[in-house]
C-alpha cells in the first residue's frame, strides 16, 4: 500500500487530509511543517507528498527543493496545496520541482484522483 | 433509414433503457467511492452502446447526447477531468434526458430538440473550469499521445484509446490487483441472454398449464386399470408426470427475474430526495438477486417507491436532529429481499424517528376505530394502514409519517401479498412485505360443496375442523357464527353463497381462514386434496364473478373456482 505524507501547519487541515486520504485506501503520515516532513521522510519511505504552501520553518516551495535533493525522493510526486493560483506561484512551484498544485480548500475527490494518478 | 429497420426499434429502446439504468447505477457507485477505473470503463461502454445504436437508427438527438456524455466520460477516464459530485449530478441529468428521449422515440412523438442542447451546455460547464482548480505539470505525468483526434479513435478502436497510463501498465495493474468489488457488475445483462416478449412466455405457460391438465385427465382415465396388464402405459404416465412437472417449473422460472431490476431505481430516488430535503441518507440494498415473477416486480414498483419515499421524507430525521439525539448524522435505509419458504420477503427498514404508539392509539380512538389501549403492538402498528388514519394530517404531525399507506396495503394485498409494520419510537421502523413467488400458480386446498369443487388458497387457511350443526348458531344481527379458539367467527356457507344445488356430500368441515387480519369459517361438505393449480383468469375466459378470484381445471377435467376470500368476507358483511 502506498504511503502518502501530508504536510500542513493547521491540525484541522491535517485531519481533513487524513480522512480523505485514508478513505481512498492509502497509508497516511502527517507533518506540521517542512522540517518535520523531511524528518518523517527520513524515518520511513513515502510514496507521495501533499504539502501546504505557507508554513513556518520550511515552506512548501522550500520543502519541494529539499526533497529533490534527496536521492531516493528525486522522482517522488509532490502536490502543493495553495490558496493562490497566480502565475507566479505556478512558476515557483514548477521550478522547485513540484508535480502539480491543487487549490485550497480542496475538493476531496479531485485530490484523491490526483493522488491515484501520481502515486 | 429504410422503414424496414423499424422492427428493430423496440429491441433498441429496451437495450437503451438498460444501458441508461447501468449509467445511473455506476454513477451512484462512483459517487460513493467505488473503484474508478472499472466503473468508468463500464460507464463508457454503456454510453457508447447507446450512441452506436442511435447512430445506426438515425436518432440524432440521442446520438448527440450520448456523444456529449461519452466525451465527458472519456475525459474522466484519461484524467483530464475529475469525478466530483457535480460531475455525478451532470451525468445523472444526462441520463434523465436520455430516458426522456428514448421515451419520446418509443411513443413516436417528436423529440424535444432543446434537450440535447441542454446536456451539451451542462457538460461543457463541467469540463471547463477544472483547470483553474488544479494542475499537473506536464513532466510529472506519463505522456499522453494525442496525435489522433480523440473522436476518431473512439469510433475506430474503443479498446486502445489513449490513457493517462500506458495500456500495458494498466493491464498489468489490473491483473495484479483484483478489481475493487464495490462496483456493481451488470453482468447478468450481458452475454448469453436474449430478449423475449412477455406475452410469448405467457402463451408458453398457458400451454404448459393445459399439459398439466391433460396429464391429470390421463391419470384419471387410467385409474382402475390393471397395473400389471398396463405396466407400460402406467410407466409412460409416470414419465409424463415427471417431465410435465419439470417443464412447468422451468417455464415458470423463465418469468422469474432478479428483483435488482426494481431495486436499482431506488438509490437514485433516495439520493435526489434526500438532497432536496437537505438530509443525509444512505440506502443499503441487499438481496437484489432474489427472483420474483416479472409481473409482480412491475406491480411492486409503486408501493415500494411510496414506502421508501416515506422513509426518507418522514422516517429519517434531519442530520442536526439525529446528532442531537446521539445518532449518526447519516440516516440509513435498508432495502432487502429474500426468499423464505416459497414466499418473497421484502423489508424496508429505517433508523429514523419511528412512530408514537400512544399518539397513534389516541388518533385511532378519536376516529372511532375500536382498539384497546393495551392492544398488542402488532395490532397498533397495523392501524397505520387504515384509510382514515394514514391520510390524516394529525398523524403526519404526531407520528411523522406520510400519507397513502392504505393505498400501499391495497396494492400489496391485490398481489396476494401481506404487509406489516413494526416501529420503535426514536429507533426506526421496519415494513415487511410478503409476496407469493408467482401469480400464475397457486397452492390450494380443494373442497367439496355438493357436486362442485372450490379451491381455497392455502396461505390463508388457519385450520380445518369437523363440525356438526351444534357448533355454530345464529347470533341475532351477526348471522351465523362459530366458536373457534375462544372467539366467535362468522360462518360462510359456501353452498348458500353460490346457491349450489344438490345435497350435502359429507359430514361438514369448517375451514377457518384469515385475510386482512379478519377470520371467518367456510362451511364445506368435505376436504378433497391439496394441489398446485394453474390459475385461469375469469375476466379473460368468462366474466368476473363476485367471490371468485379465478378458475382452474382439475385433473378430472372439471373446472373448479378459486375463492376470493376477501370478497366473500365483504359479501358476508353486507
Amino acid at each position: 500500500m502506498k504511503t502518502i505524507l501530508a504536510v500542513d501547519d493547521s491540525p484541522s487541515m491535517r485531519d481533513m487530509l487524513e480522512f480523505t486520504i485514508r478513505s481512498a485506501g492509502f497509508e497516511f503520515v502527517s507533518a506540521c511543517d517542512g522540517m518535520d516532513a523531511l524528518d518523517k521522510m527520513k524515518q520511513s519511505p513515502v510514496d507521495l507528498v501533499v504539502s501546504d504552501l505557507n508554513m513556518p520553518k520550511l515552506d512548501g516551495i522550500g520543502l519541494v527543493k529539499s526533497i529533490r535533493e534527496i536521492d531516493k525522493y528525486r522522482k517522488t510526486p509532490v502536490l502543493l496545496l495553495t490558496t493562490e493560483t497566480g502565475a507566479q506561484m505556478k512558476d515557483a512551484a514548477r521550478a522547485a520541482g513540484a508535480s502539480g498544485w491543487l487549490v485550497k480548500p480542496f475538493d476531496p475527490p479531485t485530490l484523491v484522483s490526483l493522488i491515484q494518478r501520481l502515486a | 433509414m429504410p422503414a424496414d429497420f423499424s422492427r428493430f426499434h423496440q429491441g433498441f429502446y429496451d437495450e437503451a433503457d438498460e444501458h441508461i439504468a447501468t449509467i445511473v447505477e455506476l454513477t451512484l457507485a462512483l459517487e460513493q467511492g467505488a473503484g474508478a477505473d472499472d466503473a468508468l470503463d463500464a460507464l463508457f461502454r454503456a454510453a457508447h452502446s447507446i450512441k452506436g445504436g442511435a447512430a445506426a437508427f438515425d436518432f440524432h438527438a440521442l446520438a448527440r447526447t450520448t456523444h456529449e456524455l461519452e466525451s465527458l466520460l472519456d475525459k474522466l477516464r484519461n484524467g483530464t477531468a475529475t469525478f466530483t459530485s457535480d460531475t455525478a449530478a451532470a451525468i445523472l441529468e444526462t441520463a434523465d434526458v436520455l430516458t426522456s428521449i428514448v421515451h419520446s422515440l418509443r411513443a413516436g412523438v417528436e423529440v424535444d430538440a432543446n434537450l440535447a442542447a441542454t446536456v451539451a451546455s451542462r457538460i461543457a460547464e463541467i469540463e471547463a473550469p477544472k483547470s483553474e482548480l488544479f494542475e499537473l505539470f506536464e513532466d510529472a505525468e506519463p505522456s499522453v499521445q494525442t496525435d489522433v483526434p480523440a473522436e476518431v479513435q473512439s469510433e475506430l478502436q474503443p479498446e486502445v484509446r489513449p490513457q493517462a497510463q500506458p495500456e500495458v501498465q494498466r493491464q498489468v495493474k489490473r491483473e495484479a490487483q483484483p478489481a475493487p468489488k464495490a462496483v456493481p457488475e451488470p453482468a447478468a445483462r450481458e452475454g448469453t441472454s436474449i430478449r423475449v416478449d412477455l406475452r410469448k412466455i405467457d402463451q408458453l405457460i398457458n400451454v404448459v398449464g393445459e399439459l398439466v391438465i391433460a396429464h391429470s385427465m390421463l391419470v384419471e382415465s387410467a385409474t382402475g386399470l390393471d397395473e400389471l396388464e398396463h405396466a407400460r402405459l402406467m410407466e409412460a404416465i409416470e414419465k409424463v408426470q415427471r417431465h410435465t412437472r419439470d417443464l412447468r417449473e422451468q417455464v415458470m422460472g423463465v418469468r422469474m427475474v432478479p428483483i435488482a431490476s426494481l431495486f436499482e431505481r431506488y438509490p437514485r430516488m433516495v439520493r435526489d430526495l434526500s438532497r432536496r430535503l437537505g438530509k443525509e441518507v444512505r440506502l443499503d440494498v441487499r438481496g437484489g438477486e432474489t427472483e420474483l415473477d416479472k409481473s409482480l416486480i412491475e406491480s411492486l414498483a409503486d408501493p415500494l417507491t411510496h414506502l421508501i419515499r416515506n422513509a426518507v421524507d418522514h422516517g429519517i430525521e434531519s442530520a442536526e436532529a439525529r446528532e442531537a439525539s446521539g445518532k449518526a448524522r447519516e440516516g440509513r435505509i435498508g432495502l432487502r429481499a429474500a426468499s423464505e419458504s416459497g414466499q418473497i420477503v421484502i423489508q424496508i427498514q429505517d433508523d429514523g424517528a419511528g412512530f408514537d404508539r400512544d399518539a397513534l392509539l389516541r388518533r385511532a380512538q378519536s376516529l372511532g376505530i375500536a382498539i384497546a389501549s393495551d392492544a398488542p403492538d402488532s395490532e397498533v402498528w397495523q392501524l397505520i394502514f387504515e384509510a382514515g388514519l394514514s391520510t390524516a394530517n394529525a398523524v403526519t404531525d404526531v407520528s411523522g409519517r406520510g400519507v397513502g399507506m392504505d393505498v400501499v396495503r391495497q396494492n400489496v394485498v391485490a398481489l396476494q401479498g401481506s404487509i406489516e409494520l413494526q416501529s420503535e419510537r426514536g429507533a426506526g421502523t421496519i415494513v415487511t412485505i410478503r409476496m407469493p413467488l408467482t401469480l400464475a400458480i397457486l397452492d390450494g386446498l380443494s373442497v367439496r360443496v355438493r357436486d362442485e369443487s372450490y379451491i381455497i388458497p392455502l396461505t390463508s387457511i388457519v385450520e380445518s375442523i369437523p363440525v356438526d350443526a351444534a357448533d355454530h348458531k345464529v347470533i341475532p344481527g351477526l348471522g351465523t357464527a362459530m366458536h373457534f379458539r375462544g372467539n366467535w367467527v362468522p360462518v360462510i356457507e359456501l353452498a348458500r353463497s353460490f346457491s349450489v344445488p344438490g345435497t350435502s356430500q359429507g359430514d361438514g368441515v369448517a375451514v377457518v381462514f384469515e385475510t386482512d387480519g379478519k377470520r371467518a369459517a367456510l362451511l364445506v361438505d368435505s376436504l378433497e386434496a391439496q394441489h398446485q393449480v394453474v390459475i385461469k383468469s375469469l375476466e379473460q375466459n368468462f366474466r368476473p364473478v363476485r367471490g371468485l378470484a379465478a378458475a382452474t381445471v382439475l385433473g378430472t377435467g372439471h373446472v373448479a373456482f378459486i375463492l376470493d376470500l376477501k370478497a366473500l368476507l365483504r359479501m358476508e358483511a353486507a
